[in-house]
């Protein structure tokens, strides 16, 4: 017997002996890591998912820093398309539309959040037009306005650029606030409006991130139950295999919440994977155990084969993993890296969570089933058989 | 014996007695693997790429692009280069030489494909000075001072730095990437610029192409580093344990025991093979589906690498295991496959649930990495089940030849 299946025979002792103490700590390291979950921040900002230390990235900084706009929203203005905009217009070089425009520029400007607001009102805001000719050959004096309008001269662009420097709430302000104006201000009949560029998307893609990391972790979740469900016959037993993976993903998240690992494109998915790597562990320390127990060996006898030796197992194949996963930590990508480090932390809890605290709780299942059949039978002694199951 | 049980009692035959067969299938998949790989690409990835095209910020963004052509930017960034600060050189971005030098490359510039539109500091004079670029410094500061809002968007406040804005014109695609860099970076190169100043490409789209010539190296660099990770793992699993055992056993010679330690490296590099062909058979698949690798789908390798060694480790365990009950390789392989196939195809079941819920969500980056995972692990999965059994039933017999040889020659001697 090596080394490791000797220390590992030692803690199946352990568990056996210490078993409602272990079960306590695991509560406890489960409401530690609950607090981590609170913690968890999403990355919306794109920059930072990108590796920073290249010239390029510096350069572009730089540009950033000294010209501005790091975030962008962009506000399209055209023809309500649905409608027949014919009888109200038909060139956006509207004054009513410049008007328009100059109004909600205005309004943009005095936010404190928003740094700079560029339209085709910047321009021609100063001027007071009657007709559409008077706006075109204003246009025509003014070389650049001219790119503000489509081709055709149905659409006209609004820019507002902002620093947000990822932050959730700042972006979520700054797109509440957008929509608020556009609501409020009156816009000509026959106008739609779109809002587009970095900062939406970055709200979207936060959507997006908080609908994929529980949907994916919950259909994980059900496949893998129902797999569990189907290949071990039991619910309890698929229950009870399934319960250390689902802790070691909660510990997990809480851990990245700990340590300031953003949930970002590149980990939305660490639920569902870790899920699906980790559950082989539980699969084999369960089906051993009850080979053993089979056999009519004692909970402790039957720990003291099992953990070691699937314990020394499993820890081969996981370490294996842990370094593939670690080698992302070399990645020039800040997300691989990120994604690297969340695995590895992810798979060293389902190998620990899978040796010392399986183990305490199929035993524990065990247990309470055992004292819910004495019970049965008490109560129902005249029905039932000693294991609590209706005679024949 | 019911259909799955007498299937899998078949293959484990096949496998463990017909393992030259085996092994010459599995090249031939590797060479059409090997094949389809050139086909494989690499891509950048916008936030565009990420979000699905049924969201509404998305279709305006769409609209945004059909309408006013590109919205990534390009420019080329100008600045003073401090080196030569305490020189007669150019020190301020607003000197003249910088100007004109803005100039010539604004009128270079709109002869390249796909620009639509320039502006610069160079392009704003014009439009206030009636067309005409000032010809001295004072009419220049002159009017910078007179116009300074107009100037904001060109040139910095501490006058460091300066940058022509690039339009492009609504032929361009995200195609077009490295060609504009290029031709924008062989403007900048082959016009003499004032000394003291240096000009480079920037904006996004200028990433995209640095990023893409990443990906590669960054690959290479994290699976290697991921190989020597496994390799570690691997010695200490199964040639440290050979040599002790090998020291502890008293009755072999010198010779077989040297040999024995020698052999015992086959064990470890075995299972490395599931990770390697299951990792061309991958890139194979990617190459074919032209499934192209992004910066966030780069770290597949090290993953799949991770995960797929297992099964190669299983199986090698469980075949030293059973050669001790019974030292015929070809029994032994059969005995191995019964026992570590079913559990083998769980794991790879359970890792493909966890994979395909990745596949599930909306970021259409995230699913292209579940899909891929999905792909590595399945491949590892099938390189373990043909490729490790008969390169090990192979190896086996080779070694136990020499082994008999070695022993006959070592009594011979005594």
């Amino acid at each position: 017997m090596s080394f490791i299946e000797k220390l590992l025979k030692k803690l199946a002792i352990a568990q056996n002996k210490y078993k409602y103490i272990i079960f306590i700590l695991t509560i406890l390291l489960t409401v530690f890591f609950i607090f981590g979950l609170t913690k968890i921040e999403i990355e919306t900002d794109f920059s930072k998912m990108n590796p920073q230390d290249l010239d390029i990235f510096v350069l572009n900084d730089k540009i950033t820093d000294d010209f501005g706009g790091k975030d962008i929203v962009v506000i399209l203005f055209r023809f309500d398309k649905s409608l027949d905009y014919k009888s109200q217009y038909n060139d956006i070089r509207n004054p009513e539309i410049i008007n328009y425009l100059k109004n909600l520029e205005n309004e943009y400007k005095k936010e404190t959040l928003v740094d700079s607001v560029f339209s085709a009102s910047t321009y021609l805001g100063s001027f007071n037009f009657d007709s559409v000719e008077e706006v075109k050959s204003a246009i025509d004096i003014m070389p650049g306005v001219e790119s503000l309008f489509s081709k055709d001269y149905t659409t006209t662009i609004m820019y507002l650029t902002a620093d947000l420097s990822g932050s959730q709430d700042k972006t979520t302000n700054l797109m509440n606030m957008i929509s608020e104006k556009l609501e409020n201000i009156q816009k000509p009949s026959g106008i739609e409006y779109m809002v587009t560029g970095s900062a939406p998307v970055s709200v979207t893609v936060l959507d997006i991130l908080k609908k994929d990391a529980i949907k994916t972790l919950i259909i994980a979740a059900i496949i893998i139950l129902i797999l569990l469900f189907i290949t071990e016959l039991s619910f309890i037993r698929g229950l009870v295999i399934f319960s250390p993976i689902f802790l070691g993903v909660i510990w997990t998240i809480g851990m990245m919440g700990w340590l300031n690992l953003k949930l970002s494109v590149a980990t939305v998915g660490i639920g569902a994977m870790i899920l699906g790597l980790g559950v082989e562990y539980g699969v084999f320390l369960n089906t051993r155990y009850q080979e053993e127990r089979n056999k009519g060996k004692a909970q402790v006898e039957a720990l003291k084969t099992a953990v070691p030796n699937i314990g020394s197992a499993i820890l081969g194949s996981g370490l294996t993993t842990i370094l593939g996963f670690l080698a992302l930590t070399f990645s020039v990508m800040p997300m691989l890296q990120d994604l690297g480090k969340s695995l590895a932390i992810g798979i060293g809890f389902s190998l620990f969570v899978s040796i010392f605290i399986a183990p305490v709780i199929i035993i524990l299942f065990e247990d309470l089933g055992v004292l819910f059949a004495k019970k049965m039978h008490e109560i129902y002694g005249g029905i039932t058989n000693k294991h609590g199951r209706l005679k024949k | 014996m019911n259909f799955f049980k007498k299937l899998l009692d078949r293959y484990a035959k096949f496998v463990s007695h017909r393992p030259f067969l085996v092994l010459v299938i599995v090249l031939i998949l590797i060479v059409i693997a090997v094949f389809f790989t050139q086909y494989m690409n690499f891509k950048s990835s916008d936030f565009s790429d990420m979000v699905p095209d049924n969201y509404d910020v998305v279709k305006s963004f769409n609209i945004l692009e059909d309408t006013f052509g590109s919205s990534s930017s390009i420019m080329i960034a100008i600045q003073v280069d401090k080196q030569y600060m305490n020189s007669n050189e150019v020190f301020d971005i607003k000197d003249i030489r910088v100007i004109e030098y803005e100039d010539i490359v604004g009128k270079y510039l709109y002869n390249l494909e796909y620009i639509e539109n320039v502006n610069s500091a160079a392009t704003t004079f014009r439009n206030l000075n009636n067309g005409i670029l000032p010809k001295t410094q004072y009419e220049i500061n002159k009017i910078i001072n007179d116009n300074q809002q107009a100037f904001s968007s060109y040139i910095n406040s501490d006058y460091t730095m300066s940058i022509i804005n690039i339009t492009l014109s609504q032929d361009y695609t995200s195609n077009d990437d490295q060609e504009i860099v290029n031709s924008l970076e062989m403007v900048v190169n082959n016009i003499d610029k004032p000394v003291g100043i240096t000009s480079n490409v920037a904006g996004n789209i200028a990433t995209y192409p640095i990023m893409i010539k990443e990906i590669g190296p960054d690959m290479q660099k994290t699976s290697m580093y991921s190989i020597l990770g496994i390799v570690i793992v691997l010695i200490f699993i199964f040639i440290f344990g050979e040599i002790i055992s090998v020291i502890k056993n008293k009755k072999d010679k010198k010779l077989v025991k040297a040999w024995d330690v020698l052999s015992s490296i086959r064990y470890g590099i075995t299972p490395l093979t599931t990770i390697l062909i299951g990792v061309v058979w991958t890139f194979g698949y990617l190459g074919l589906t032209r499934m192209g690798v992004s910066s966030i789908t780069s770290g597949v390798i090290s993953m799949i690498m991770g995960i797929g060694i297992d099964f190669g480790i299983q199986t090698v365990m469980r075949f030293r295991l059973e050669l001790k009950e019974n030292p015929n390789p070809e029994k032994a392989m059969y005995v191995t496959m019964m026992n570590v196939f079913i559990p083998m195809a769980t794991t790879t079941i359970a890792a493909l649930i966890g994979f395909k819920a990745m596949s599930m969500g909306e970021l259409s980056l995230v699913k292209e990495l579940g899909s891929m995972m999905s792909y590595g692990v399945t491949a590892c999965f099938l390189a373990a089940i043909t490729a490790v059994p008969a390169l090990l039933v192979v190896f086996e017999k080779g070694f136990m030849n020499i082994k008999k040889k070695l022993i006959k020659r070592e009594e011979l001697l005594k």
